[in-house]
């Protein structure tokens, strides 16, 4: 008790340099919180975007299909499957099947290479809100010949909504996909190149046309909580009844993707090490005055009897009241700061509204509030200050006491 | 019977270049009881013969017994537990800590100690109000004179009840008037509680007082007059 009081009363001895101790950390931890709280909200919002229009979260295929990506490694998976995983694995919300190959896409006078994808359009649209995409026209109405194109490739083949398209293309295990339908729709697909190709029509309608019945390429796994992807995941590949399946994470199935990630928090971990070095520094030189300031009090102190381990206990206390206060402000001064930023994000200006429309983004920087980073940064900035305290106690372990009592 | 003894006790600096006998060849001892100046001028050796009874420093060679136990054999940590068991301090610029108040200063020594509350508090209050520091229990260093402010380090010396106190010029700061006050009350503690005294001073008024006083020239044992 005497040592805990002998530390709070020595910190209180120079309030103003406690206080701009305990400002440092405070602003150390809210700096470093802003920083990662941009960064994951950008990459957040990054891989929505990309995940959320291709691999999904997570993805079940046919074990073939990871190697050899063709509509004959597609996996047979029915209603009734799908019904079968719901109820295998509670923390799987609803599956988005998928039945995509590439075929030849003519309107009256011109042909390209189309991007089929049959849907099922209400569980797509509850993953990736693709209705409200549409530009003009609308998705389908249960008739069996209707397609919604991207407004790249209607361009390019000069088709209208109302227009008939033709499809080309081989089908399951070398049979012949043809087929006439009916624009039904316009879709502004908010990956560029998709764009250009995208063909959508009803599930059952690309099954009929790629002769693959009750096959999709992939079935895209919804979490219940979508950072709890890995746990489906590993809980699927572990399950007996899915040996002919294997289940991916989308780090695994978009490793350009996690390199852009990793990219990007490089560059924020650099800006964060510069961060912590001044700040670290600052904390040092307020460690140090108080240290060499009081030498003479500690040799006074081992003089009477006090053990060095003992003093050095009372510095640490005194820096762990420090940084733990420190913190403690940091964190609470920074939980409305990132409230405000994460409801009101950052616009980048008008310049760069339409460029990233265009990838189906909007123009701001947007702030995650990922607990997990909150207890991160707070982690890092604190041992950080531990780390400092590490000279001082030096110091005291090493002191020569008769020199430090004659000062 | 002594409670101090040093045995050919020498502390050499420069052993190997040009050595200087900070302390040299000292054999003495202390009885209980006894209140002993250490005088001599200025680099005689004073301060460094108390730094070695104190377990402060180590001897160059030589033995010191200090309550029956060899110290100069001690690890560092050991002595440190020595000091605080076994020998009271007072230094010259009282040291007092100054977040603490003159209650909190006296009972520092006891508490390290690990000495019930209870205890403590009868003990450190009454010894406070002993030395006429009753109603300044809860004065900061700074709020107190010099006199009071070397009263309380006494004090903190004496409550847990050393075997001796080792006092290195405690009154070289007091003006005649406190160091008078601060002897008086030194030399009753020492009929009362018996407490051995050991100081080193150059002040007239202390050696007026002192029932031994040892002189101390270059280090090595002038004269030892008993009174």
């Amino acid at each position: 008790m005497i040592l805990f009081k002998l530390a709070w009363r020595n910190l209180w001895r120079s309030k103003r340099r406690t206080w701009i101790t305990i400002s440092s950390v405070l602003f150390a931890v809210l700096l470093a919180l802003f920083l990662e709280s941009m960064d994951r909200g950008s990459q957040e919002v990054m891989v929505q975007n990309v995940v959320r229009f291709s691999t999904g979260y997570a993805q079940l295929q046919d074990t073939l299909y990871f190697d050899e990506s063709h509509i004959d490694n597609a996996m047979l998976c029915d209603d009734d499957c799908m019904e079968k995983l719901l109820e295998d694995f509670p923390n799987l919300a609803y599956t988005v099947p998928r039945l995509e190959s590439v075929a030849l896409a003519a309107g009256d006078e011109k042909t390209r290479v189309g991007f089929i994808t049959g849907i099922h359009y209400e569980s797509e649209n509850r993953f990736n809100n693709i209705g409200e995409r549409m530009r003009e026209g609308h998705f389908f109405t249960g008739a069996d010949d209707e397609v919604v194109i991207g407004t790249g490739l209607a361009r390019s083949l000069d088709l209208k909504v109302g227009d008939s398209m033709v499809v080309f293309g081989q089908g399951f295990q070398g049979a012949m996909a043809a087929g006439k339908f009916v624009v039904a729709g316009l879709v502004q697909h908010p990956v560029p190149d998709l764009n250009e190709r995208i063909v959508f029509m009803p599930l059952h309608q690309a099954q009929w046309l790629f002769d693959a019945f009750d096959r999709v390429n992939h079935l895209k796994l919804v979490p219940q909580r979508l950072r709890h992807h890995q746990r489906l995941v590993d809980a699927i590949n572990a399950h007996p009844d899915y040996e002919a399946f294997k289940a991916f994470t989308w780090e695994e199935l978009q490793p350009e993707l996690v390199q852009t990630i990793e990219f990007d928090q490089a560059g924020t971990l650099v800006f964060l090490l510069i961060l912590y070095v001044v700040i670290g520094f600052g904390i040092f030189g307020t460690v140090l005055t108080m240290t060499l300031e009081r030498e003479k009090e500690f040799g006074v102190l081992i003089s009477l009897g006090m053990q060095r381990r003992k003093l050095a206990q009372v510095i640490f206390t005194e820096t762990l009241i420090m940084n733990f206060l420190g913190v403690l402000f940091g964190l609470l001064l920074s939980i409305p700061v990132l409230l405000y930023f994460y409801y009101n994000p950052i616009p980048l200006g008008e310049g760069m509204e339409d460029m990233m429309a265009e990838y189906g983004m909007e123009a701001v920087l947007r702030f995650s509030l990922d607990p997990q980073f909150f207890y991160q940064q707070a982690i890092i900035v604190f041992c950080i200050s531990m780390v400092i305290v590490a000279y001082p106690v030096a110091r005291v372990l090493r002191l020569d006491v008769l020199k430090a009592a004659r000062k | 019977m002594p409670v101090i003894e040093t045995q050919d006790l020498f502390k050499i600096y420069n052993e190997e270049t040009v050595p200087v006998y900070a302390v040299n060849n000292i054999s003495i001892q202390f009885d209980t009881k006894e209140f002993t100046c250490v005088i001599g001028p200025s680099g005689s050796g004073k301060t460094t013969l108390l730094n070695l009874i104190g377990g402060l420093d180590s001897p160059s060679k030589g033995t010191i017994n200090v309550a029956g136990q060899r110290i100069d054999t001690m690890s560092e940590s050991e002595r440190i537990r020595f000091r605080l068991e076994h020998i009271g301090f007072v230094f010259q610029h009282y040291n007092l800590i100054p977040v603490l108040t003159a209650y909190e200063n006296a009972a520092f020594i006891m508490q390290l100690q690990g000495r019930p509350e209870e205890e403590t508090r009868e003990r450190v209050t009454g010894l406070l109000e002993q030395v006429g520091l009753g109603n300044r229990l809860h004065a900061r260093p700074s709020e107190l004179s010099g006199g009071e402010q070397q009263r309380v380090a006494v004090v903190r010396a004496l409550a847990s009840k050393p075997d001796f106190i080792l006092a290195d010029e405690p009154t070289a700061n007091l003006d005649t008037k406190a160091a008078f006050n601060l002897l008086d009350m030194m030399k009753q503690l020492n009929e009362d509680e018996g407490i051995t005294f050991l100081f080193s001073t150059h002040d007239q008024r202390v050696i007026d007082r002192a029932s031994r006083v040892v002189t101390l020239v270059d280090g090595a044992l002038h004269s030892d007059e008993r009174r």
